[in-house]
């Protein structure tokens, strides 16, 4: 195998303390490993730009400024045409390396040349939802493991700069937060590429995480990322949970009955209040999320990707209707006949 | 010509309530809801300037004619916006009427077969109990007095009375019919609202809708076309709802101080209208709280402010009279005067048939309030419970259309906690009617099965409501059409046994109508007359001079626990300046034991006062007229004394 050279692509939105503590972070790498920096700068309006232009550092550094906010898969694209390392790694601007984060990479593809890793992101547990984060899915595997495509996160993960480019990096299409990692997930997927997670690489959320940030953007994935990725693969969507929830009618009743307001919002209130609520509320309160979030990404409640879904719904509604509305009208009926047969024979008098 | 009157009182109301509304909270007069908040402005206004006439003593034709002409004075200013507002009105119409579908254009027909049924009854003579309980009987008195006077004996002799003044207002310048025709107006008022609003929140099909769900409701047919207050309350409390939705969804505190005002109005019309200003100001509170809107907390502190301000006429006036804002209600938090172990034990026995204040028979409401209506003394009908569950799992992104549901939902914990009874939930109604809009028309435009389904469910509905409508306006024809006497009517007005409803007996509903007659013409002239009854009193209102009431078992303002001889009863009647006494008490000379007041030992010391004044009626009044169990004292004067 050729040798690796590596390219730390780096996207950042308005970020300045936490990219600030990246860039710190990326100097201490080991040096086993030359490696290059590409920063994409998404139009930032907090003096990013400037930081970047002044930067003094050793480290290797390619800056990128985008001239308008195009979102992080078009940005991660650009970082990948601007990298000149046979090995992508992509790395979130509010993550902080890990001392041996690269060497981690590298290593892994050094023995591993054809597959995609997928590295760890320790979240600050002084939060509720950053405990619940850092231990959720795969971030309880304490070894290598190979994961499923509907896994694959783009904060932390690298691939070779060739399969990427033959895949077309990410779809463009996605132009907002989520959704862009699902695509380029399935995918790598569907080219037989394995996915595997490695703990050894890891990353550090650089600030705390609160529970309605992490529901805004659940929620958002749900309107947007995950909308668009089921209408562009239908079947394969099927393979996320939450959607194949979503989409079945019996599940689908179920959440909906679930997550209405009555149930749901005192659970976030008590949830984002107090912090002592167990993991299963927060998979609650998450799936809840992106569940609404599907549900608004349709015209309206019938409308668009749930369609099965939403025939249950009006099958439900409809039966409801019908049976109230009859055992009324028997009651209504039951009770007065004798008053209406006797309004009926004053009416014929 | 007293609809005539009422239409042109309401042309005014509007065109002068235009002029003020756009200068205090820049609603534009071209927007269709604005009517209906210059019809609400003026109205409330003009009810409490006759308020304030009536407390200083100028109760009188004069004062209303004066106050038509500032109020006519102020429509000629006003008359610019006149253009604008028939658009807007026409645009509702056109919306209205415009090809829905055959299906919904007959639901449209059902619902003006009914506002027209309704509209023929409120033409009739007053014919309500509770109209002729204390709407107008209290309002009677003080049309007479020429002030607003304090009848203590009165149980509701306290209570807020906006609505009635305008009802006043309308008798100064017409006649009775004319008091009743009005709230028969706000009735269509608070339909057309439905529909506007509806309309500019979804669209015109789901403003059909939301029409449709609110007139199924099955008490309203008992209540549209009478001189009662629950109509205007509904139309002002979805006004006050619908601004402070749109204040707290964009952060406007303009529509907050609206809502506000509007929520004072309504506290003004009916004590638990304070529910209304409480649920919203409530949610809005903790919106502002949780970030969900940028107003700011002096707005809603001025909202509340403005709030208990509009509203404090009615209750300051109780406080001072009573001792309690709220007479006859939480006598535990107030040293109220008229109030005592009896009333206490009474009002206790009164809520016995209500259901236990516990969280299953909340959850059960919606379904007993369908099934069960004696539970709740009033029928809403199923379209409610069929729309609203379905409602809920759809999800909504109005963030007004969710405020009427959230408020709503507070509002029924406040109901379910204090009132319980089924009539009082009418102010939430309209907007959650308009909440369950949108998601029946997605139902209904989702194929041709759940199109019938929907269509089925609310035209059995509109049905049956039309039904129970032309059932109980049908009495009135005769006498709306000149073929009966006003006499004729009340003397024959038949309704089916309302002790014993599924029995179908026809009983006639006013079998004191011709005692009072016989009545009025001996007494002709008399000052006051008292009504003595163990339990409820007769139907007091066709008695003509003043009445007084007095039931050992409902008011302490003669108290007959401390009746102790009868000596006592001569001069508490003299008090009164009672002269006669009318009673249904037949011959008895005391209380039979299976009377309610016989019952209780709780009672005992009130039905030791009672038997006294038996006594006294028997031994010490002159016996006039005899009918039935009905009887007619005179009060000799000075024939008491002990030596």
């Amino acid at each position: 195998m050729t040798e690796i050279s590596a390219s730390l692509i780096v996207i950042t939105y308005n970020q300045l303390e936490h990219l600030m503590k990246l860039i710190e972070s990326i100097s201490k790498q080991s040096m086993g490993h030359k490696f290059e920096t590409v920063i994409v700068d998404d139009c930032s309006s907090d003096g990013t730009g400037e930081y970047l232009d002044n930067i003094e550092t050793e480290a290797d550094l390619i800056i990128i400024h985008n001239n308008h906010n195009a979102g992080r898969a078009s940005s991660r694209n650009t970082g990948a045409k601007a990298a000149s390392g046979n090995l992508l790694i992509f790395v979130d601007g509010d993550l902080a390396l890990d001392d041996y984060f690269i060497e981690r990479h590298i290593s892994f593809h050094s023995e591993n040349p054809d597959m995609t890793a997928v590295g760890k992101v320790n979240y600050p547990d002084d939060t509720a939802a950053g405990k619940y984060l850092g231990n959720r899915s795969m971030f309880q595997l304490k070894r290598p493991s190979r994961i499923p495509f509907r896994y694959f996160i783009s904060g932390n993960f690298s691939i070779p700069a060739e399969l990427y480019n033959e895949l077309g990096g990410f779809d463009e299409d996605y132009a907002f937060y989520g959704g862009e990692d699902l695509d380029l997930g399935y995918r790598l997927a569907e080219e037989g590429i394995d996915i595997y997670y490695i703990p050894q690489a890891v990353a550090f959320h650089v600030h705390p995480i609160e529970l309605h940030e992490l529901l805004s953007k659940r929620y958002e994935f749900g309107l947007k990322g995950l909308a668009l990725f089921a209408a562009k693969h239908p079947k394969t969507a099927e393979h996320v949970p939450i959607y194949r929830l979503f989409s079945r009618p019996l599940t689908h009743f179920i959440l909906r009955f679930i997550t209405i307001p009555l149930f749901y919002k005192p659970l976030e209130y008590i949830a984002g209040m107090t912090g002592i609520l167990s993991g299963r509320v927060y998979d609650y309160l998450v799936f809840g999320a992106v569940f609404k979030g599907l549900l608004d990404s349709a015209e309206d409640n019938f409308a668009g990707t749930n369609e099965r879904a939403g025939r249950s719904i009006a099958g439900v509604s409809i039966g409801w209707m019908a049976i109230i509305s009859i055992l009324y009208i028997f009651d209504f009926f039951g009770e007065r006949y004798k008053t209406a047969l006797t309004v009926l024979k004053d009416m014929l008098n | 010509m007293f609809v005539l009157v009422a239409l042109a009182v309401s042309l005014i109301f509007i065109l002068s309530g235009s002029l003020l509304a756009s200068r205090l909270f820049s609603l534009n007069h071209r927007d269709s809801i604005s009517v209906y908040y210059s019809w609400g402005f003026m109205y409330i206004i003009s009810a409490y300037f006759m308020m304030a006439a009536g407390i200083a003593g100028y109760l009188n034709f004069t004062a209303a004619f004066v106050w038509l002409v500032v109020l006519v004075i102020a429509s000629v200013a006003g008359f610019h916006y006149w253009g604008g507002i028939i658009n807007s009105q026409r645009s509702i119409f056109r919306d209205l009427l415009a090809a829905n579908g055959w299906l919904l254009n007959l639901l449209i027909l059902g619902l003006f077969v009914y506002i027209i049924t309704a509209f023929v009854g409120a033409l009739s003579p007053p014919m309500n109990l509770d109209v002729f309980n204390y709407h107008y009987e209290l309002l009677g008195q003080y049309l007479s007095d020429g002030r607003i006077t304090f009848n203590p004996t009165f149980f509701y002799g306290a209570t807020p009375f906006t609505a009635e003044m305008i009802s006043g207002f309308l008798i100064l310048l017409s006649n009775l019919k004319g008091g009743q025709f009005i709230q028969y107006i706000a009735a269509v008022m608070m339909f057309a609202a439905v529909f506007s609003i509806a309309r500019k929140l979804t669209d015109a099909k789901s403003a059909v809708i939301a029409l449709a769900v609110l007139m199924s409701t099955m008490f309203l047919p008992f209540l549209i076309a009478e001189a009662k207050n629950d109509q205007v309350l509904a139309l002002i409390s979805l006004l006050s709802l619908y601004a402070f939705a749109l204040g707290y969804v964009n952060s406007d505190s303009k529509q907050i101080i609206l809502g506000a005002v509007f929520a004072g109005f309504a506290a003004g019309i009916k004590l638990y209208g304070l529910g209304i200003g409480a649920s919203a100001i409530f949610v809005i509170l903790i919106g502002r709280i949780l970030g969900r809107t940028k107003l700011s907390y002096g707005a809603i502190a001025w909202a509340i402010v403005l709030n208990l301000l509009i509203a404090s006429p009615w209750y300051l006036r109780s406080y001072f009279l009573t001792g309690n804002p709220f007479h006859p209600f939480f006598t535990d938090l107030f040293t109220d005067r008229f109030w005592d172990s009896t009333l206490a034990f009474k009002f206790t026995l009164l809520r016995e048939p209500y259901v236990d204040v516990n969280l299953i028979e909340f959850i059960l409401s919606p379904f007993r309030l369908v099934f069960q209506p004696d539970k709740y003394l009033a029928r809403i009908g199923p379209v409610f419970l069929t729309a609203l569950p379905v409602a809920l799992l759809f999800r909504q992104k109005n963030r007004v259309v969710n405020f009427f549901l959230v408020t709503g939902l507070l509002y029924f914990i406040f109901w379910f906690l204090f009132l319980r009874d089924g009539r009082y939930l009418l102010p939430i109604l309209p907007g959650i009617a308009v909440y369950c809009a949108g998601p029946l028309v997605q139902i209904f435009s989702r194929g041709k099965f759940a199109r019938f389904v929907v269509f089925a469910v609310l035209a059995v509905n509109i049905l049956l409501a039309n039904m129970i409508n032309a059932k109980r306006q049908y009495q009135k024809f005769p006498v709306v059409f000149g073929t009966q006497t006003k006499h004729e009517f009340y003397r024959d007005l038949m309704e089916v046994d309302r002790k014993k409803l599924s029995s179908g007996e026809y009983v006639p509903v006013y079998p004191e109508y011709e005692f009072s007659q016989k009545v009025n013409s001996i007494a002709e002239g008399s000052e006051a007359i008292g009504v003595f009854a163990y339990n409820e009193a007769i139907v007091y209102y066709f008695l003509e001079p003043k009445v007084y009431l007095l039931l050992p078992l409902w008011q302490n303002a003669i108290d007959f626990k401390k009746i102790d001889d009868i000596q006592d009863v001569d001069s508490t009647l003299s008090n009164f300046n009672i002269e006669f006494i009318v009673t249904d008490t037949g011959d008895d000379k005391s209380v039979p034991s299976d009377a309610l007041l016989a019952q209780y030992p709780e009672f005992k010391s009130s039905l030791r006062g009672a038997n006294i004044f038996l006594e006294y009626l028997h031994n010490h009044c002159i016996l006039i007229i005899s009918e039935g169990r009905y009887r007619c004292f005179r009060k000799i004067s000075g024939n008491t004394r002990k030596d």
